[in-house]
Formats: C-alpha cells, sequence, structure tokens
C-alpha cells in the first residue's frame, strides 16, 4: 500500500513554478529520500502535504484517502525548522503537541527520553542548542505513534556529533517499522538513511528508484600498486573490465555487475602483479545523481 | 469547542504578556468605579458649582439606570488592553512558526481560527460578567435608588459590552493576521485608534458633516454600540439606550470581520 500518493501537484508561486505536476508514490515501510539542490521544490511539495501550502492545482493521498487535518494527526513532521514556543519548557511544548493531536500526555516522558532530552525536560526552548531543538521536534512527531515521520532537512546546519546522532536516530525509528519521508540535499544522506528516493530538480521529478539496486548496479573497484603503467594495461585486459578514472596512485575499476574484487585480485597476480592497495566501492549517490542530472539535461 | 479553548488557553496561560495586560486590564476595570467614586466625592464637598453651573458630584452617574451605561462607556475606553492580547498571540504564532506547525501537528486552519475566537468570546463574556458584579457591587454601595426595574432598566449595556468587546477583539485579530508582527502591529493598532480614525471621524462629521458616514468607520461602529452618556448630564440631546441601526452596523462589521479572517487562514500559505 502506498502511504502517500501525489496526483499532479502543482504549485506557482506568481510565474515561477515551484513544483511540476508531481506524481509521486511512497510504499509503506519505506524510508524515502526526497532529493534535490536547494529551491528544487522538496519543501514546496512537503508544505502542500502537510497542508501549510495550497497547492495551485493537483491533489494527494494519504493512506489511499483524500487529504484532511484528522489524517496529519497520524503523521508527526518537521518542517524546515522545528518550531516551538520558545519561552515553553520541552515538557510543556510537547504536552500543548498532544492537546493537538489529542493524545495523552502519558508518552512525553517516554518520547524525551528516546530523543535524548529526558534531563532538559524543564529548560524553555530558547535555551536549547540547534541539535537539541532538531531532537525536541523529532520527538514531538513520534508522540502521536505516528505511522509517518516527515523531515525536512533534519541534519541541516548541525555539527557533525548532531549529524550522527539524528541520523543515528532516524535509523532506529525507520527499524520500527514507520515509513519516514526524508527531504535533502545532502546524497550522501540518503545513501546512508534511505530506501528508496526521488529526485527533483526546478519543481520537476527526475527519478525514483531503489538506493540499494540502483547503486550497486556497477562494481567500482579501487586498485593501486607500484608499476602503474603496467596495472593499467592489465586492468583493461581485465574482462569484467568496462572504464577507469584516474586517483591517487592508481584506479577506479567501473567493472559490470557483480564483480568481486577477488577476482581482480586474482587477475593481476597470475600477471605477477601485486597490488598494494584493491578496495570495492559502492557507487557514490554523487555520481548517479550527476548521471541522472546530465541525461536529463540531455 | 472546548478543546479548542483548552489548547488557546494552555498557550497563554504559559506566557508573561497575557497575565500582565490581563492583570492591568483587571486594575483597572476596579480602579475606575473607585477613583471616580473618590473624585465625585470630592467635588461634592467642595460644593460650588463649577463647570456651567453644573457640580458633576451632584449628578447621578453612579446610581441606578444610568450606571450601565456610564460604566460601559469608560470601560469600552480601555478595550485596547484586550486587543493587545490577541495581536501579540497571533503576531507570536507567525514569527514563531507555530501557527505552522499547529496545522503540521493536526490543527485544520479553521480550528486555529476557532481558537483563537472561542478565546475571544469567553474572555469578552467574563470581562462583561465582571462588569456587571461591578456595577452591581457600585450600585448597592452608592445607589440611592435600589429597587430591581431600575436595576435591570438599561441593563442591555452590558450585553451590549459584550458584543463590543467581541468585535473589537475581531478587529485586532484581523489587523493581526493582515501585519502578522505583534511589534508593528501594537504601534499600528495604536495610532489608528487613537489618531487616525479621530482625526478621520472629526473630518467627516464636522468639515463635511455626514455624521452618518462617520458612524461607518469601523471604531465608531464598534464604540457607538455604548453611546456616549455624559452630554446628556449637559442638557444636550443624548442616546441612552442600544441602538438598533447601531447594533445592526455592529453585527455587520463583526460578520465582515470573521469572513475576512477565514478568508486570510483558508487561502494563504502558512509561511
Amino acid at each position: 500500500m502506498n502511504v502517500l500518493s501525489t496526483r499532479n501537484l502543482h504549485k506557482n508561486y506568481g510565474r515561477i513554478t515551484a513544483v511540476n505536476q508531481l506524481k509521486l508514490e511512497v510504499p509503506e515501510g519505506t524510508v524515502f529520500g526526497l532529493l534535490g539542490p536547494n529551491g528544487s521544490g522538496k519543501t514546496t511539495t512537503l508544505g502542500m502535504i502537510l497542508g501549510v501550502t495550497t497547492p495551485t492545482s493537483g491533489d494527494f493521498l494519504w493512506f489511499g484517502e483524500a487529504a484532511s487535518h484528522k489524517q496529519r494527526k497520524q503523521v508527526g513532521s518537521i518542517l524546515e525548522k522545528p518550531n516551538f514556543y520558545p519561552h515553553f519548557s520541552a515538557y510543556k511544548n510537547l504536552t500543548l503537541a498532544c492537546k493537538i493531536k489529542e493524545v495523552s500526555t502519558d508518552r512525553i516522558d517516554e518520547v524525551l527520553e528516546q530523543v535524548g532530552l529526558a534531563e532538559r525536560k524543564d529548560d524553555s526552548f530558547q535555551t536549547f542548542s540547534l541539535g537539541m531543538k532538531q531532537r525536541l521536534a523529532i520527538g514531538s512527531a513520534l508522540l502521536a505513534h505516528p505511522k509517518v515521520l516527515i523531515l525536512d532537512e533534519p541534519t541541516n546546519g548541525l555539527d557533525p556529533e548532531g549529524i550522527a546522532e539524528i541520523r543515528e536516530l532516524i535509523i532506529d525509528i525507520a527499524a520500527t517499522g514507520k515509513t519516514i519521508i526524508l527531504a535533502s540535499h545532502l546524497l550522501d544522506e540518503v545513501q546512508k538513511v534511505c530506501t528508496d528516493f526521488a529526485v527533483l530538480r526546478k519543481g520537476n521529478l527526475l527519478h525514483t528508484g531503489k538506493v540499494d539496486t540502483e547503486f550497486s548496479d556497477e562494481a567500482i573497484i579501487e586498485v593501486k600498486a607500484e608499476d602503474s603503467a603496467k596495472l593499467l594495461e592489465l586492468v583493461t585486459k581485465f574482462p569484467a573490465y568496462l572504464s577507469h578514472e584516474n586517483i591517487k596512485d592508481g584506479y577506479a575499476l567501473r567493472c559490470e555487475p557483480d564483480t568481486d574484487a577477488a577476482s581482480l585480485n586474482r587477475f593481476l597476480a597470475e600477471s605477477e602483479l601485486y597490488a598494494n592497495h584493491i578496495m570495492p566501492v559502492k557507487k557514490t549517490l554523487e555520481q548517479q545523481f550527476l548521471d541522472i542530472l546530465n541525461q536529463n539535461h540531455a | 469547542m472546548l478543546r479548542l479553548l483548552s489548547i488557546e488557553f494552555y498557550k497563554l496561560r504559559n506566557t508573561r504578556y497575557f497575565w500582565i495586560l490581563a492583570g492591568l486590564f483587571l486594575v483597572f476595570l476596579l480602579a475606575v468605579p473607585i477613583a471616580s467614586k473618590a473624585l465625585l466625592d470630592y467635588l461634592e464637598s467642595i460644593g460650588e458649582t463649577i463647570f456651567n453651573g453644573i457640580n458633576p458630584g451632584d449628578l447621578p452617574i453612579f446610581d441606578f439606570v444610568d450606571l450601565w451605561q456610564n460604566l460601559t462607556w469608560i470601560y469600552s475606553a480601555f478595550s485596547i488592553f484586550l486587543g493587545f492580547i490577541i495581536v501579540i498571540s497571533i503576531g507570536n504564532e507567525y514569527s514563531y512558526g507555530t501557527i505552522k506547525q499547529n496545522v503540521i501537528d493536526g490543527l485544520s486552519r479553521e480550528e486555529f481560527l476557532m481558537s483563537k475566537l472561542v478565546f475571544i468570546a469567553v474572555l469578552s463574556l467574563i470581562v462583561s460578567l465582571l462588569a456587571m458584579i461591578i456595577g452591581l457591587v457600585m450600585g448597592f454601595l452608592w445607589s440611592p435608588v435600589k429597587e430591581l426595574p431600575f436595576i435591570l432598566e438599561h441593563i442591555e449595556f452590558i450585553p451590549a459590552y459584550f458584543l463590543h468587546l467581541f468585535s473589537f477583539q475581531a478587529f485586532c485579530l484581523v489587523i493581526g493576521l493582515l501585519v502578522k508582527r505583534s511589534g508593528i502591529t501594537i504601534a499600528l493598532l495604536t495610532f489608528y485608534v487613537y489618531v487616525i480614525e479621530p482625526i478621520l471621524s472629526a473630518i467627516i462629521e464636522f468639515e463635511y458633516e455626514q455624521l452618518w458616514l462617520a458612524n461607518l468607520l469601523p471604531l465608531n461602529a464598534i464604540g457607538n454600540i455604548i453611546p456616549l452618556p455624559f452630554t446628556k448630564y449637559a442638557m444636550m440631546e443624548t442616546q441612552t439606550s442600544v441602538g438598533m441601526d447601531d447594533l445592526g452596523i455592529l453585527l455587520a462589521y463583526t460578520a465582515l470581520f470573521l469572513f475576512i479572517a477565514f478568508r486570510i487562514i483558508t487561502k494563504r500559505d502558512l509561511r
């Protein structure tokens, strides 16, 4: 079942098209990455499906039903930045969220524990660091046992430690079976956290796919040896060889799918060349992303 | 409704500005009768005739029948305190981004607006009931006539005061929604209430002699439901009851404010 389907969702700001006839399906149980540079329409799309931005045309279904505010109670969301009453304590902010979502306040302590803010629950929101604010927002989103979590650039502006914390939290939450929609301009983040992804550019949907299959399609193997001229000569004769790129002291080989590093190692050894570095690398999302952009640009 | 009221009250009762403004207003509600009674007693004690041969101390200002209109008219001049509460509350919701978050969390836009309106209605009700209680106490203390028919005569100014409060706060709500920033709205509102509309009103009324048109200005419309009572003590022609035409204009304006507020809330992107 699809948690979310958008049907030709469209938004104009004056003459600018922010989101263009978007058709998106988010299957249940996925961690769905919405990927695109700043200004590609990610936040506008999320704003529309969350009822804060009015679509110019088109509509969307939550859980297969026409959208209403009641469904939003089953969706935990952060849009752009954590929005809370600055003078209220963490606990009071979550109490208010419970009143709006019509759920009991029993879970507040549990949720604060989960996001690591139990000790700061009586401190006012304005005293929190950005990372803590972001965690409180995720905590608030979890209050009502939502089926779906929507996170818009959840690691934006955080320090490396904060980024790691938030990503761990997201992965933990995903492990509980919740569907997560994550908007990000960080390719790396989507690759690390998501199972599925969609690429947006200038409001257009360029591509959707699965992170696992799309990025392990072709094997990339890094190889280095003392005699790099001979190495190059040999690797081009490697049966699974497709192409190569120069890297420091060696080459990154693009090989046929499912080529393992051991077969390359054996091949080189048979020709009496001993590599001092052989490492399989997943094709990065960055490359995939650029490929997609290039394909659609041409 | 109760849920929406509890949401709005939870927001307000955890802020300082609400208690300060509500506290100031309450102090003022109590201070007005006490201070003016003291002043009237003092003037009476002087015993000389001032103000064209009339000593205000001798006038039945806080006696039953006259009391309701006099009291609510004075009170109505200070409704801006309550207006500030709504304006700050709306401004904060926008500047904190919490209006957006409330909607994301599952409040419909209409519910968000209703939570403000229900709160305004309840606040107006409490304040007008308080005014009635204060009026009754004053009357029983100071009025020479205490018979029921006199007490009830023109007690209609209490419900009129309620309508005035609700309508004025609905007006402030609309301004707050339009401007979004509480500081600017407070300045703008104060300037409009005490400078722009009085001047505009005076020009229309005295320069062009179109009183009916001046009465259609929003604040005049909101205020005219309780007409200025004190002119009657100077033997001038004075309206001493709630006029049906004034009521109609006020209700029409209130409906207009609510319509505009709903349009803004449902049509505008919350960003």
